[in-house]
């Protein structure tokens, strides 16, 4: 509530007991009324630290709570001490309810806003299961995520992975995979092996996500029928019906669903327009709003705070949110404290930008400012190593694009939400605009503290805002897979109906018709030409004998990957955009495949763009004196840069033609090398990773099966795996990544599933602590 | 629980002349464990955690019993902390409002419908009643384990007169007659001051509590009731 007695010198008393009060009926659920607590603080910071030890009880968060000093605290005080003896876990009311649940039925559907303390609850849940655990989410930042807290938390006989491999089984009790709905396939094929005990669909809300939301509900299907008396636990932000998610597939075997709407930190709303900002209440606004004095985010920046700006991945890609908010980038001076720049090390390491002056980073120069950018082009690892430097408040100010938004916990004082697109149906966009400003507010863990954070919008989306923050989501009743969808993109056709017809073959990652049509394309030609000429001595050809080869034979190369590609496809023909995209996407494997860390490939993708032959050339001329060096100055700025089609998803045949990484007019001095960071990752990952590896790898599979060329094996495990080398492959299923691989290779002496061998050399390597945690579970 | 009339011939310092009739009770508590757990359900009873189904109600009770035992315990022990001055003033509230209904047909305001000022800590008057004259009395309620706290509940009253009594009124409108609320109108209303009591002599407190400044400044309403409890 917005209103004048909010600003009074001392706190409105009938005011305050009117929000206890209902907090001690209902339970912080209103968020009209934390947000007037939150204002009562900040106004009346001390009249408010009386109420604050019997609010923390009252809004059940017992981990804040001291001794009780009420017979009401102490009444709650004993619903603390229940908790911990009915669950053994220092748990808030809702984080006990839940776990109970769980505990109780076999099926349990629940939501709660962000922070009310799910991960809490479930690090507790992971730690006492004794058998396997599945662990379902929507995207990879996210495993990775998982799969670092999840390490930390389990002893090291507990197989942690990120994908579905049983590995390591002579030193292994339980599993824990973390995994998407789309590497959920796995599961089916090692069920025997496996004795799982619980799985958890976290985000769940995914199943309202077109293909996605399909391939999700599919595994739930099976996952309902195959393992049906397993314990499943699905979780979702605050939607109004999480029983939907077993009407969807009508599973009636023990199952229960809760709602709880309790929230824990309370948050104050702010306008901005023409760098004026104005509290206002999306909820009661008694005063039509309150200016303030001064620039709230300053203010918050300047008393060590931090800030989440959430704009578009244009303007990051453009720099334009440089200028817009050049004022706060101001007041972050350089950092200087050892332990931040660390990070920055680890991460310039990682992208190969130390003490080249070639490189311009503008995403290192920032983070030298304690300022971030996250966005989904940035690698995952670099990604991971930014969420680090953010969690340990190294960071004043992060920039971010919708990758945020999806669970990733990363909380800040203030959210300001320049962009106000959000993707989805209505009820999408109003759940993924209630995840963002969940980020808003810090959960400390001070006693006696009540939380609070900022949420700034634009003036001219208020009314948006309001109208989205009020309403209720709900999530779907029936399932996409029982729609009738009518596909206009025949590129799904195929997916969409193996998924409902359960003809998907999880081996070679295609759907039946696919492979048939696969099968009768005939592609015999194009692959033996591939294997005589792309393959030397049963290894890729590297980049450099690539683009030594003649441009008809290289051309013929391209070629024959595409149609290996069109293959699967229902079309007979690439749009050219797309055909570019994959032309590009070669050299990129084959430095993959050469084993090429991404710093080197970043660094060998910027030669090739900014023209380094050329420039070093034209250097030597200037050295020679061949050459003034204003007329060196002027070649150089009138050489431009070479075209390079940007990274898109495949296929795609609204991707008609081929859309330049940077402007045609660009001088190679004024190349933006994080635009090839970004890029460069959407091919490793969106393009190979997602897109190309499967059908290609596939094709030649089928191609070997019929053929028996063993050539089409050996390129199918380069494309796949990177490498043919069995050990590196064991070391993948391992779940190790190349560089790592390329540190232990070394001291493996033997690899199958039961174990990995190490040579006497491992002891010397183990002294290091980072390499111990590397293998711990595997020594 | 012993309720004790006391006559007011037998107290030589009651103020002569005014308008303002003066009651003194005395009572005694022997088990005060069910005011206790009364007002421990009436707080489970209204609490959101209480509607989470999954918590165990069994095991939050026997939690509960072992929390008030050791209040009780403590009490009787004299052991003194702020959670006993709490539980202990909605004893002396209790206890007012019984002898208030029972000595002097009074008609009494839920203790209940006070729990909106008890979730909130904040200060107010402590029980309420309509006595036969068709006065609102404001109740104020003062506990401790070894003294006998009547000036501070006296101090109390005068100075929440005119204040916190006005601002009480929004949510008493709705347990008065016609007849009170004119009275209110014309300021015509009652005032009752509870305490502990760990003297040796009734008499003597009470004469000590009519002597006081804050009486004067209270018997310029209608009524004033002085009551003495002792937990024994």
């Amino acid at each position: 509530m917005l209103s004048e007695i909010i600003f009074n010198e001392k706190i409105d008393h009938e005011l305050i007991s009117e929000i206890l009060f209902d907090f001690h009926k209902n339970g912080p659920v209103d968020n009209n009324h934390l947000e007037t607590l939150s204002y009562l603080k900040k106004f009346n910071f001390r009249s408010f630290q009386i109420y604050e030890p019997r609010l923390m009880f009252l809004m059940g968060l017992f981990y804040k709570t001291k001794e009780p000093n009420s017979f009401l605290e102490t009444i709650y005080n004993a619903y603390a001490e229940t908790i911990i003896s009915e669950t053994g876990h220092n748990f808030t009311p809702v984080q006990a309810d839940a776990y109970l649940s769980i505990k109780k039925y076999t099926n349990f559907s629940f939501s709660a806003p962000t922070s009310a303390g799910k991960s809490f609850l479930f690090q507790e849940l992971i730690k006492e299961t004794q058998g396997d655990i599945i662990i379902i989410l929507p995207s990879r930042a996210l495993i990775s995520e998982y799969l670092i807290k999840i390490k930390k938390l389990v002893s090291k006989d507990t197989l942690v992975l990120q994908f579905i491999e049983v590995v390591n089984i002579k030193r292994t009790k339980n599993r824990i995979y973390i995994i998407t709905p789309e590497r959920a396939e796995e599961l089916f094929k090692n069920v025997e092996k496996l004795n799982v005990e619980l799985i958890l669909l976290d985000e769940a809300q995914i199943s309202e996500e077109g293909i996605r939301g399909m391939k999700f509900d599919s595994l739930v299907r099976r996952i309902d029928k195959k393992l049906n008396n397993i314990k499943k636990v699905f979780t979702h932000p605050f939607i109004l019906n999480p029983e939907a998610q077993f009407q969807k597939h009508n599973i009636t075997n023990d199952i229960d669903s809760e709602i709880y709407n309790q929230k824990t930190v309370g948050k104050i709303y702010i306008e901005h327009s023409k760098r004026k900002f104005k509290y206002f209440s999306p909820f009661q606004d008694m005063m039509g709003g309150e200016n303030l004095e001064s620039d709230i985010v300053k203010d918050i920046i300047r008393n060590d705070g931090t800030a989440l700006i959430y704009i578009s991945k244009s303007k990051i890609y453009e720099n334009s949110f440089i200028e817009s908010y050049s004022e706060y980038i101001e007041l972050c001076p350089e950092i200087t404290n050892k332990e931040s720049l660390k990070y920055i090390e680890k991460l310039e390491d990682f992208l190969g930008t130390k003490n080249d002056t070639e490189k311009n980073s503008m995403l290192i120069y920032l983070m030298k400012r304690g300022i971030v950018i996250h966005h989904g082009s940035i690698p995952l690892k670099a990604r991971l190593i930014i969420e680090d430097f953010v969690n340990g408040r190294h960071a004043k100010v992060c920039f971010s694009t919708s990758t945020l938004i999806q669970g990733i916990n990363m909380p800040f004082d203030i959210v300001w939400i320049d962009n106000f697109t959000f993707s989805g149906n209505e009820d999408q966009k109003t759940l993924n605009l209630k995840n963002l400003i969940g980020r808003a507010g810090r959960v400390t863990q001070e006693d006696n503290h009540f939380d609070y954070g900022y949420v700034l919008i634009e003036s001219k989306n208020k009314k948006l805002f309001t109208l989205r923050l009020n309403k209720e989501s709900s999530i779907s009743p029936t399932s996409n897979l029982d729609n009738k969808t009518d596909l206009n993109n025949e590129d799904f056709i195929d997916i969409v109906e193996a998924i409902k017809n359960d003809t998907f073959d999880s081996e070679l990652q295609l759907t039946e018709s696919q492979i048939l049509r696969i099968e009768k394309a005939d592609l015999d030609d194009e692959i033996s030409f591939i294997l005589d000429n792309f393959l030397s001595d049963d290894r890729p050809l590297t980049v450099k004998e690539y683009y030594v080869l003649k441009d008809s034979k290289r051309r013929k190369i391209k070629k024959a990957f595409e149609n290996m590609y069109t293959a699967h496809l229902r079309r007979a023909e690439l749009t050219n955009g797309e055909k570019n995209v994959l032309s590009t996407s070669i050299p990129i494997l084959l430095w993959q495949i050469q084993g090429k860390s991404f710093a080197e490939i970043i660094s060998l993708r910027h030669a090739f763009l900014s023209e380094k032959d050329f420039r070093r050339k034209l250097s030597r001329r200037l050295r020679n004196k061949e050459i003034s060096i204003t007329n060196y100055n002027k070649q150089l700025s009138e050489k431009k840069v070479r075209f390079s089609c940007i990274a898109e998803s495949l296929p795609n045949k609204g991707f008609r033609t081929a859309v330049p990484l940077f402007n045609r007019n660009t001088s190679v001095v004024d190349l933006e090398f994080d635009k090839i960071i970004y890029d460069t990752y959407d091919y490793i990952d969106k393009v190979l990773s997602l897109s190309v590896k499967d059908p290609i790898s596939s094709t030649l599979i089928l191609y070997f099966k019929k053929s028996n060329d063993v050539r089409a094996l050996i390129l199918s495990n380069y494309i796949k795996y990177g490498t043919n080398d069995p050990t590196e492959i064991w070391l993948l299923k391992y779940g190790f990544s190349f560089e790592e691989i390329e540190i232990l290779i070394d001291h493996i002496e033997k690899i199958d599933e039961n174990e990995i061998l190490f040579k006497s050399s491992v002891n010397d390597f183990i002294s290091d602590l980072d390499n111990y945690r590397l293998i711990e579970r595997y020594i | 629980m012993n309720i004790t009339k006391i006559d007011n011939a037998g107290l030589n310092k009651i103020p002569i002349g005014g308008c303002c009739e003066i009651n003194c009770i005395h009572i005694t508590i022997k088990d005060f464990r069910p005011i206790v757990e009364e007002f421990e359900k009436h707080i489970l009873d209204t609490s959101w955690i209480n509607k989470l189904d999954e918590l165990s109600q069994k095991t939050f009770k026997a939690t509960t019993q072992k929390t008030i035992d050791k209040i009780v315990n403590d009490i009787i022990a004299k052991i003194s902390s702020n959670v006993n001055t709490d539980i202990g003033e909605f004893i002396i509230s209790y206890a007012a409002q019984q002898a208030l209904e029972i000595e002097h047909s009074h008609t009494l305001i839920p203790l209940a419908e006070l729990l909106k000022e008890k979730v909130s800590g904040n200060p107010g008057f402590d029980y309420h009643s309509i006595s036969k004259n068709s006065y609102l009395v404001f109740g104020e309620a003062k506990f401790s384990l070894d003294s006998t706290p009547r000036a501070r509940a006296l101090e109390q009253i005068v100075e929440f007169i005119g204040d916190r009594d006005n601002s009480e009124l929004l949510w008493l409108q709705p347990f008065l007659d016609n007849n009170t609320k004119k009275n209110i109108i014309d300021d015509k209303k009652g005032y009752a001051a509870a305490f502990s009591h760990n003297n040796t002599d009734i008499i003597t407190t009470l004469n000590n509590a009519l002597d006081s400044d804050p009486v004067k400044e209270i018997i310029k309403f209608n009524e004033l009731y002085l009551i003495a409890v002792e937990l024994c």
